[in-house]
């Protein structure tokens, strides 16, 4: 009981040490990213012609996207759970407030492809 | 919704990101200091029992064999089971194409494969009276007199390949399948189909033993259970009694090869589901396999290349999937002949591969469980409106049909700190199981000692490598 107890605080120890060591200071400047994120895609065919395959960002950013897409269709941002009907041969911005971290999936319905990858960083 | 062929890493969104270089090199470094420790509190233990001394075997059957009769759960689990698979089946076949608005997909994928994967683990072998196979094959053995006997002997020289084989296709059907309903009815319906022929060939004991999957899967996991169910008492009922995962993995004994490979398969497939997403993965084969070895085929106009180039890139794929226990084999043995070369004895060094393989499960299940943990947070929840509307039609059978709807996204930095310390945490208890078993096996404790150094070698590999994975940027599709 005594040996697993010290096992248990030597880890404890080794563990805070490491973490001293390596956890980086946290930055006084809560978000160092740009405030406004944008980008502009073209579609023809069912692909992506133009446009950057993943897009980031940090958390509290705004998204600007661009898209002109030859055909009509429908953007769905995963995650967020957002949906933008698109008409084919006209360019339509959509704007996005990034309130949440992770990695989503810009897809467009009726194409069946993945437009972008969206990766928000935490702040 | 449709399904994304080419962004899918199987069935649900996993929205996480790389984990943060500094949290990389944390987890790694913890790894191999924590590694020491254990060497250190294992070398001046009391508990350490010479080699001669034969370890309890109470573990042992019951563990690998899996009991016929009715366990914990009684009928109402075989019911359940059955009742479970079929509608699966069901809704495969004649609900909707989406799959997120099919019952079937997050009812096999996230609540039976990973659900069970994780209850096993924590609270031990209740598959065993939920296994709708199992059930079926009972159900089926009391109006056939001789179904469950089998007609031939299982022949002994093919060990635990039929599992392997069944995981090995579970896996291809995850990663690179069509990522339909329809298509996972189909393949649970030939599974029910092998499963019941295999059972009439050569028996339900020896079957559910060595080729069902699932029964082999779950039991091994469960071997990492603090809960072990045995009869007990009076009435002979099925109790549960605390058990130290430890000293379990430390007597049990796994004397094929195929079982090794199963959990290097249990290993190797996480850790390629992982890397085959990633960044550099791609760029190997597109970046530099296609220009300086492809092109010479294919042509050097990639848009022109592409469609074949596209399909190579799944041969490609699969091949190295099939391969990855193979390769994960022989770079373990390579360890075990130098640990074997280090400290002499008797044994082969297949057996003591077999030997100390127990102590590669707890990393296995470290790797699965920080690689698809949040899909129980953010897909299964889901069951529950799909339970009312199972085939996608609009029905609210239970009222349920529109709750959770919202998509529960889980923290990126939560989850970074769950995978690095779920990795870290399966390590050490590799590490340590390791140590306990070589007191087992060598004569002296020095010798134990000696033996370990390229096993913790082996375990940082593994362990690197599996936090390596987690910290690469993400492809695009």
């Amino acid at each position: 009981m005594r040996r697993s107890v010290i096992f248990l605080a030597v880890n404890v120890v080794v563990l805070g040490a490491l973490a001293w060591w390596l956890v980086p200071e946290p930055t006084d400047r809560p978000d160092t990213g740009a405030d406004r994120v944008r980008a502009a895609f073209e579609v023809q065919d069912g692909r992506r012609v133009t446009g950057p395959p993943v897009l980031s960002a940090r958390k509290g950013a705004v998204l600007e996207i661009q898209i002109a897409s030859d055909r009509d269709d429908e953007l769905h941002m995963h995650g967020y759970d957002r949906t933008w009907p698109l008409r084919g041969g006209e360019t339509r911005t959509v704007t996005l407030v990034l309130d949440q971290a992770g990695r989503f999936s810009a897809e467009l319905h009726h194409a069946g492809i993945e437009l972008t990858a969206l990766e928000v960083r935490p702040q | 919704m449709l399904p994304l062929p080419a962004v899918a890493h199987s069935f649900g969104q996993v929205y996480r990101l790389p984990v943060p270089v500094w949290l990389y090199l944390y987890g790694a470094c913890a790894a191999l200091a924590l590694s020491f420790v254990v060497m250190v509190f294992c070398l001046t233990a009391d508990s350490g029992r010479a080699a001669a001394t034969p370890a309890p075997s109470g573990h042992r059957l019951r563990s690998v064999q899996p009991p016929l009769a009715r366990g914990a759960i009684g009928w109402g689990g075989a019911v359940l089971g059955i009742g479970m698979l079929g509608l699966c089946i069901a809704s495969g076949l004649f609900g909707v194409a989406g799959p997120y608005a099919n019952f079937s997909m997050t009812a096999f994928w996230i609540v039976f494969l990973l659900g069970m994967t994780y209850s096993v683990a924590l609270v031990g072998d209740i598959q065993v009276g939920l296994n709708p196979w199992l059930g079926l094959a009972e159900t089926i053995g009391r109006f056939w007199q001789g179904f469950l006997v089998g007609r031939y002997r299982y022949p002994a020289r093919l060990g635990y390949t039929p599992a392997l084989g069944f995981y090995m296709a579970l896996v291809w059907l995850e990663l690179f399948g069509p990522g339909t309903p329809f298509a996972l009815a189909i393949a649970l319906s030939i599974y029910t189909g092998l499963n019941l022929v295999g059972v009439w060939l050569t028996g339900a004991r020896d079957w559910f033993r060595y080729a069902e999957l699932f029964s082999v899967m779950f039991r091994l996991l469960a071997l990492m259970a603090p809960l072990a169910w045995s009869h007990s008492g009076p009435a002979h009922r099925l109790r549960p009694r605390l058990r130290s995962p430890f000293a379990v993995l430390r007597e049990i004994r796994f004397q094929r090869v195929s079982l090794l490979l199963f959990i290097l398969f249990m290993l190797s497939s996480t850790a390629f589901d992982g890397l085959h997403e990633t960044q550099a993965w791609r760029r190997l084969f597109w970046v530099e396999l296609y220009p300086n070895v492809l092109s010479g085929w294919v042509g050097t106009n990639p848009v022109a290349a592409f469609p074949v180039l596209l399909r190579w890139y799944g041969y490609w794929q699969i091949l190295w999937l099939l391969a990855s226990p193979f390769i994960y084999l022989a770079v373990y043995v390579v360890f075990v002949a130098l640990m074997r070369g280090l400290v002499g004895g008797r044994r082969s060094v297949m057996a003591l591969a077999c030997r100390f393989a127990p102590a590669l499960l707890p990393i296995a299940l470290a790797y699965h469980l920080s690689h698809y943990y949040t899909l129980i947070q953010t897909q299964a929840i889901k069951i529950v409106p799909l339970a009312s509307d199972p085939f996608g039609f609009g029905w609210n059978l239970f009222g349920t049909a529109d709750w959770w709807q919202r998509t529960n996204v889980p923290e990126p930095s939560t989850v970074w700190h769950v995978q690095v310390g779920v990795i870290v945490l399966g390590h050490i208890a590799g590490v340590y199981i390791s140590h306990l078993i070589a007191l087992d096996v060598f004569t002296t404790r020095r010798h134990a000692a000696i033996s370990q150094l390229p096993m913790l070698v082996l375990m940082l590999a593994f362990t690197v490598a599996g936090l390596w994975i987690l910290a690469q940027p993400i492809g695009a599709s």
